[in-house]
């Protein structure tokens, strides 16, 4: 009988996350989400703005659709730690400057965060990614990268 | 891994994000979330306007009485208004977030019924951190003073805000705008392009009238539309 494998679970809550995290913005029109990165007052272009708020749904939606899938599971953790740590330093400037952000936006209308909630959420997160990566083995079981690795 | 099988592993990514990609394209287009889909409401349907109904620019506004940045975009639409009296066409939408939102709105509508919605209108969003603070009873007492100072017929604001009819016109304002995909306020339809929040509006102006001051240079005098 198969042991029960924690890491593929882990692997498969953390690719839900970014699934419904991105898919909920992608489901909005993009400019309600350059709205959001707009609060956070750290960009200062427009232009800029609009490109970030078109491709980051993205981005999460791929990296949780290929860490469910298992596949290139090591570039994945390695993004979801970047994004991570990107909406860590974001999030916590604007707890430093007392922004007024009450909901993070993260998951568009689905879940409501406080900051210091998605703070909480991130690190947990980049501790998870860490720990997936260390035992890259396990996290691999039931993928792609291990299906086609055998090839 | 073999060759064959790391290019198969490439082959199955393209084929999973080009299968994401259109999926999420296609629920997009069922969902009627493209910007185009959305058109100008008539201004017959919408009492709430100002501006001539043939301006160029038709902006249709779903804002909250009580938010911040709500009443900062009102400035810059108002700033804009008063440059370009002849090209701009606005349309206000309620779109109530917030538990003093909807008796703000309630008023405002009545302040309407007396011909007096956009005079209500800039008294209440340079009192938004009063009323969004306010308690109680007190949230009407501003709400009256505000009419009070406005020369209202205060018998008939009384029957009015107790008319269940009047809210219920705000909550179908809301709705339509949740129908539009409208989500924060403020959200903007210049020409039916969506456009959120107070910085992207001076951003979508400046754009704009820099644009139509280039075309209407090129059009000679007298050509131009009424």
């Amino acid at each position: 009988m198969q042991k029960f494998n924690l890491f593929f679970i882990v692997r498969l809550l953390l690719g839900l996350l970014y699934v419904s995290s991105g898919i909920e913005k992608l489901m909005q029109p993009y400019e309600n989400f350059v709205y959001v990165l707009q609060g956070y007052d750290i960009v200062h272009n427009y232009t800029l703005e609009r490109i970030a708020a078109f491709f980051f749904p993205w981005i999460e939606f791929f990296l949780g659709v290929f860490l469910l899938l298992g596949l290139w599971i090591k570039l994945c953790l390695w993004g979801y730690s970047v994004l991570s740590l990107t909406f860590i330093v974001v999030v916590s400037q604007a707890i430093v400057r007392k922004l007024q952000i009450d909901n993070c936006g993260c998951f568009g209308d689905l879940v409501h965060m406080p900051l210091h909630a998605v703070i909480i959420l991130d690190v947990g997160v980049l501790v998870l990614a860490f720990v997936l990566y260390k035992k890259i083995n396990l996290s691999s079981y039931f993928s792609l990268d291990h299906y086609y690795s055998k090839r | 891994m073999s060759q064959s099988g790391s290019k198969q592993k490439i082959y199955f990514t393209l084929a999973v994000v080009l299968v994401m990609v259109a999926l999420i394209f296609f629920i997009h287009t069922l969902k009627g979330l493209k910007k185009n889909d959305f058109g100008v409401t008539s201004p017959q349907q919408y009492p709430r306007t100002k501006g001539p109904s043939q301006a160029a620019v038709k902006i249709e506004e779903f804002t909250d009485f009580l938010c911040p940045a709500c009443a900062v975009g009102s400035r810059v639409l108002n700033e804009y208004m008063k440059k370009y009296p002849d090209d701009m066409r606005l349309v206000y939408h309620y779109y109530p977030l917030y538990p003093n939102s909807l008796p703000s709105a309630v008023y405002a509508e009545c302040a309407g019924a007396q011909g007096k919605f956009w005079e209500y209108h800039d008294r209440l969003i340079s009192q938004v951190k009063t009323i969004h603070r306010a308690k109680g009873d007190a949230v009407f007492r501003y709400l009256l003073k505000i009419a009070e100072d406005i020369d209202l017929d205060m018998e008939q604001i009384r029957q009015c805000v107790a008319d269940p009819k009047v809210e219920k016109v705000i909550i179908k304002e809301k709705e339509l705008g949740n129908n539009m995909g409208v989500r924060a306020t403020p959200t903007y339809f210049i020409n039916g392009k969506r456009v959120v929040g107070h910085i992207a509006l001076k951003e979508e102006f400046k754009k704009y009238f820099k644009e139509s001051a280039s075309a209407a240079q090129e059009i000679p005098k007298g050509s131009q539309a009424n």
